[in-house]
């Protein structure tokens, strides 16, 4: 595809565009997370998940005089079940884009969650096949999306029993999170690679071994707000280029 | 006229000359099928799908978009025993307006007398339902659901092909085919355009109009919800920051508005050590993987008072024992639901949230001709 792009002094310049997506990948501790595999968490608990899923706003390529581009509004991510053994998860998910214009760029930022201004409208604004579409992930009583959705069981017995389920959902404008990952991003006609980027679900739950989500006492995180404050903040250090 | 039905006049008129000059017990059967309908009018119009307040959007298929014969011949189809090997049984049979569209079995019973091993699912606003139809989603669309039951040996237990034949044959469906697909021949009626029929009625059958609608999303200031509807509110939707009251979990699965997610989970019923102690093993089967192993769709809570008895297998008679296996925390099992956990309900708590689930009965589509038996 062709775009036209004015330069500074308004000449019409013809810019190609191009597809591309971003490969994501969910990890634990650097591994590929594998959907019902058992994981080692903080105090030598076996966990695993259930369901992982969250909104991505305004993914943006920028320039380096700081002029953005639009890859998409809203995407939602759901490792639910595309993460089903081991070869899956290290493959991922792609999230494609199209019509991005040929250049040289710094950095790709986005918003974790569902961005204030689309966090005003409702899944009835939509169609069902829609991001926001889907009203299993709008909550009423937030008057929001739920932004992600982390779910699993643990097993604090390890008897192989697993029974202490543990969900986070969460969701309202005040946990919107921007990042914004450096890296230098051609887009042309040799080279349409947008990055890689891991999400790791280890490092959304704990920042350390001295400082991590408690499961065992927070298995259900709805409507706690400091805890929903702790995972969102965590998103920055768990999201990385690959 | 087409090609096909010009040819197929031109040998039925030699065929009628042959015939008359035999004698009347050498006549050839008449054959109702090849029947020209260019003669009935078509005219398709846009059937008027009124969405409720606060109701996603309904994903319908470009190939099959609703016209109001469309509609009016599914409503037909849908209530009319001709689908059934022995004629006896419609998919109202199984799905009654005054039940919800269910039938208030434990599990249905089709036309040969074999009981079948679920219970008869709502069809009440199956049209949002997006993440796959029956209790194991087994199928995408409406239109691939109803091509099923006919052939099902414990449901209608007839064959297509004589279900077409039956249609082919009938003046009456010749007619409503016509007015609904604009075929030019009975010949052209298939079991395709008879499931798209079908799927178009299906469409239709919209519930919202219940005592939690007008408040909540009709703003109906007349309508004043109840201290204990309030709280059973509060509890099942999680929405007490403190005080008193239960986070029972409910809404996850049975979000608002259709009060059901359409997702699939094991929510703890059956008591099990492994994989293959499921009697019935749900979405399992249709995935092939382990972790849905007894898993079952999370059907719409609207109209639930009308519905009962409860669950895949219809196990629970009252909402009352529902309550009593949630609030229990049920069985758990690798796969159970992380949210299935004992909940700590008062006896007050739990028919506060009952009180919260007869807000959500509509008993006004009841005197709605479109939802009765046209015959």
């Amino acid at each position: 595809m062709i775009l036209p792009s004015c330069s500074s002094d308004d000449d019409i310049q013809i810019v190609d565009s191009f597809d591309a997506s971003i490969n994501l990948k969910a990890t634990y501790n650097g591994q590929p997370l594998v959907i019902g595999n058992t994981y080692t968490y903080e105090n030598d608990l076996p966990i695993f998940f259930t369901q992982l899923k969250f909104y991505l706003s305004n993914i943006v390529l920028i320039q380096e005089d700081g002029q953005q581009v639009e890859l998409a509004e809203v995407e939602v991510v759901n490792f639910t079940n595309v993460n089903g053994n081991e070869a899956m998860a290290s493959q991922g998910l792609d999230l494609g884009f199209s019509s991005i214009p040929e250049g040289e760029y710094v950095a790709i930022e986005f918003g974790v969650g569902v961005a204030p201004d689309l966090n005003n409208t409702e899944p009835s604004d939509y169609s069902s096949s829609h991001p926001l579409g889907e009203t299993a992930d709008y909550w009423s009583a937030w008057d929001s999306y739920i932004f992600t959705k982390i779910e699993g069981k643990a097993d604090p017995s390890q008897n192989g029993s697993f029974d202490l389920g543990f969900v986070y959902h969460i969701g309202s404008d005040q946990f919107y999170r921007s990042i914004k990952l450096s890296q230098a991003i051609s887009i042309s006609t040799e080279n349409q690679d947008l990055p890689s980027i891991e999400i790791d679900f280890y490092k959304l739950l704990a920042r350390s071994s001295t400082d991590f989500m408690d499961i065992e006492t927070n298995s259900a995180v709805h409507n706690e707000l400091d805890l929903m404050s702790y995972v969102m903040d965590n998103f920055e250090n768990a999201v990385a280029l690959q | 006229m087409s090609k096909s039905s010009f040819f197929k006049a031109i040998f039925f008129s030699v065929l009628i000359g042959i015939s008359a000059c035999m004698d009347d017990e050498m006549q050839p059967p008449v054959l109702a099928s090849g029947t020209d309908l260019t003669a009935i009018s078509y005219t398709p119009q846009d059937y008027d799908l009124q969405i409720p307040a606060g109701f996603p959007q309904m994903e319908i298929p470009s190939d099959n978009p609703l016209t109001v014969d469309g509609v009016q011949l599914g409503h037909f189809l849908f209530f009319d025993p001709i689908l059934s090997a022995d004629s006896t049984m419609s998919c109202a049979s199984c799905h009654l307006p005054e039940a919800g569209f269910t039938d208030n079995q434990a599990v249905s019973t089709g036309v040969a007398g074999i009981a079948g091993k679920r219970s008869s699912m709502s069809l009440l606003n199956i049209g949002f339902f997006n993440k796959g139809l029956f209790w194991d989603g087994r199928v995408a669309t409406l239109e691939e659901q109803a091509l099923l039951p006919i052939e099902d040996p414990i449901e209608l237990h007839e064959d297509w092909p004589n279900v077409v034949s039956k249609f082919q044959n009938s003046p009456f469906y010749q007619e409503w085919f016509r007015k609904a697909f604009g075929i030019e021949n009975s010949d052209e009626i298939t079991k395709e355009l008879a499931v798209k029929a079908i799927a178009q009625y299906e469409r239709t059958l919209i519930s919202a109009n219940s005592k939690f609608d007008k408040i909540f999303y009709q703003n109906d200031p007349s309508v004043i919800i109840e201290d204990d509807e309030y709280n059973g509110y509060i509890m099942f939707f999680d929405d007490a920051y403190a005080g008193a009251f239960v986070e029972a979990e409910c809404g996850h699965c049975h979000n608002m508005p259709l009060f059901t997610t359409n997702d699939y989970f094991n929510n703890g019923i059956d008591s099990v050590s492994t994989y293959e102690d499921f009697a019935d093993v749900g979405l399992g089967a249709v995935t092939g993987a382990q972790l849905d192993i007894g898993k079952f769709r999370a059907p719409s809570l609207r109209n639930i008072e009308f519905t009962a008895p409860y669950m895949h297998d219809g196990r629970f008679e009252t909402l009352e024992e529902v309550m009593d296996h949630y609030n229990s925390g049920g069985h758990n099992f690798i796969n159970t639901d992380p949210l299935i956990k004992e909940i700590g309900l008062s006896e007050v708590q739990k028919q506060d949230i009952i009180a919260f689930l007869k807000m959500l009965s509509d008993t006004t589509y009841l005197s709605n001709p479109h939802f009765q038996n046209p015959f």
